[in-house]
């Protein structure tokens, strides 16, 4: 179900420890979702694609889960530029292509773009549960951890409780279709699924007071630093950097569309 | 039976009682009468069977006796203490391990350590402690190799083992074992039993229906009927038809 295709690689930002990799793609993050300049873009664009180089990602694997965005950016690309106006470009008798809704268009695909590139180097090079243990190294709060923690460690047991169901429709001659019949049986299935996992975590909190568990989330990961994750911390200030004067336009570049 | 005749009298058995059941009556709201006066006692060292059958309130009775449910009536007497309030089944559970039917919900960590550390972490011990208790009783149960494993990904008698590991990591007194055998292979039931038998220093009680695990693992084998734990320590002779080969000749069972 959660595959974790490129958690385990020998790369550079695979030596980085979980912490160095999540603080930086969230330093990164926020500086790409706050930039509306293309040259800022572009150049969160080319740092992305860097990134992607150094954790040697199988380049195929990563092209198709861009490809999961594509679509959203497909209907993007096709809404902004009719619906939003400015100077109109092209235009016959009932379309008007506006400048406005193609500039939109433009940055949140280079946004997306390139976050998504960041995450997949940074944040999928890593499990789910090492993401957990930085996360709460960065003082995010201990029951979102715990939660994080043990979403993860039950969604397979929850998966497996769906596909038992689905197999005891399945040797009474259940066929998928679109049918009342269908639907309800869906329905049934779906609500017993929520019965089953709200029945199991009760469980699951059951045990976790047999252990004196009272709230608090001790980890035992400890993340020390080596040189190469202050070189990395280094080299994505730098490009922060770079990324807010450009937005700045302290820099002053031609504009190109 | 193992050592039958050293504990032959068990109800005069003279050291303390650490856990005592008195009048212990459960139902659900406006549900039927699960567990009824329910009177028992649990000694130092003391290795007791409870045979019953499926939906006996034998887990109810677990789930009672660690505070996981409340009693309609009657109380739970630990250390010659009355527990009641949440604050002394805190302290109870700390020294009483519970060991759940599946070991699915006993196991929330990704990583067995992780695990098996959180009991000892919650007590308040630092890291470097919490691990080296964890690694002792993982080498205890022959686990040392699993520490880095992950918990969804063991077998359902690697899982029980790990549960029964993280149990252990409480350093209980007393050890509650909910149906230890159920789905366990050949191997795995063997090395239960021989680890059940080398805890002389605890006190245990499983409850299960398999009889041939109780009589190898406990000394004194109780049933539970009508809510009501039967305390029967008369030894009977009892004859059953039984068929092998060749039975038909003349022959003595030994």
């Amino acid at each position: 179900m959660i595959q974790e295709t490129f958690s385990q690689g020998h790369s550079p930002i695979h030596n980085l420890t979980p912490r160095t990799r999540t603080l930086a793609a969230i330093l990164l993050a926020f500086i790409i979702a706050s930039c509306h300049e293309l040259m800022p873009l572009l150049m969160a664009l080319g740092g992305a694609i860097i990134l992607i180089f150094t954790a040697r990602l199988n380049l195929f694997k990563a092209g198709r889960r861009l490809l999961v965005i594509a679509g959203f950016l497909l209907l993007i690309w096709i809404v902004l530029p009719l619906t939003c106006g400015g100077p109109v470009i092209w235009q016959n008798s009932f379309l008007k292509i506006g400048q406005t809704g193609i500039d939109l268009a433009l940055e949140l695909t280079l946004k997306t773009s390139s976050m998504l590139l960041i995450f997949l180097a940074l944040i999928s090079t890593m499990s789910t549960a090492d993401l957990a243990h930085a996360l709460h190294s960065l003082k995010l709060p201990p029951k979102l951890v715990l939660l994080l923690l043990i979403t993860y460690r039950y969604i397979f047991l929850i998966e497996d409780e769906l596909q038992t169901m689905l197999r005891a429709a399945k040797i009474r001659n259940f066929q998928p279709g679109t049918s009342l019949h269908c639907y309800k049986t869906y329905a049934n299935l779906l609500g017993m699924l929520f019965v089953r996992s709200a029945e199991r975590a009760q469980r699951v909190h059951k045990a976790m007071l047999c252990r004196a568990f009272d709230g608090h989330f001790h980890s035992l990961t400890e993340y020390h630093n080596r040189p190469q994750d202050y070189c990395f911390l280094g080299f994505i200030l730098i490009l922060s950097v770079v990324i807010i004067i450009g937005e700045w336009q302290i820099v002053t570049l031609p504009a190109i569309f | 039976m193992k050592n039958m005749h050293t504990h032959s009298h068990h109800h005069q058995n003279n050291a303390a009682a650490v856990l005592a059941l008195k009048e212990l009556s459960f139902h659900y709201p406006e549900g039927p009468t699960i567990l009824d006066e329910l009177n028992f006692k649990l000694h130092e060292r003391d290795h007791i069977g409870i045979a019953a059958p499926n939906g006996s309130g034998k887990s109810t009775l677990f789930h009672l006796i660690v505070g996981l449910l409340r009693p309609t009536a009657g109380s739970i007497i630990f250390n010659d203490k009355k527990i009641t309030e949440e604050a002394d089944f805190k302290g109870l559970r700390r020294q009483v391990g519970l060991l759940f039917q599946n070991a699915d919900d006993q196991l929330f960590f990704p990583t067995v350590i992780e695990d098996v550390a959180f009991g000892p972490l919650n007590l308040g011990k630092s890291k470097s402690e919490a691990l080296e208790i964890s690694r002792q009783v993982l080498a205890r149960l022959d686990l040392t190799d699993f520490a880095d494993r992950i918990t969804f990904k063991l077998s359902g008698g690697e899982k029980r083992l790990v549960a029964l590991a993280t149990v252990l990591a409480m350093e209980p007194k007393v050890l509650l074992l909910d149906e230890p055998t159920a789905g366990l292979d050949h191997k795995t039931k063997h090395k239960l039993i021989d680890l059940l038998n080398s805890f002389t220093d605890l006190s245990y009680l499983v409850v299960s229906h398999e009889f041939d695990f109780l009589t190898e693992t406990t000394n004194h084998i109780y049933t539970m009927e009508n809510g009501k734990i039967l305390v029967d320590e008369e030894l009977h002779i009892h004859h059953h038809e039984h068929a092998h080969r060749s039975g038909k000749q003349p022959h003595r069972h030994i």
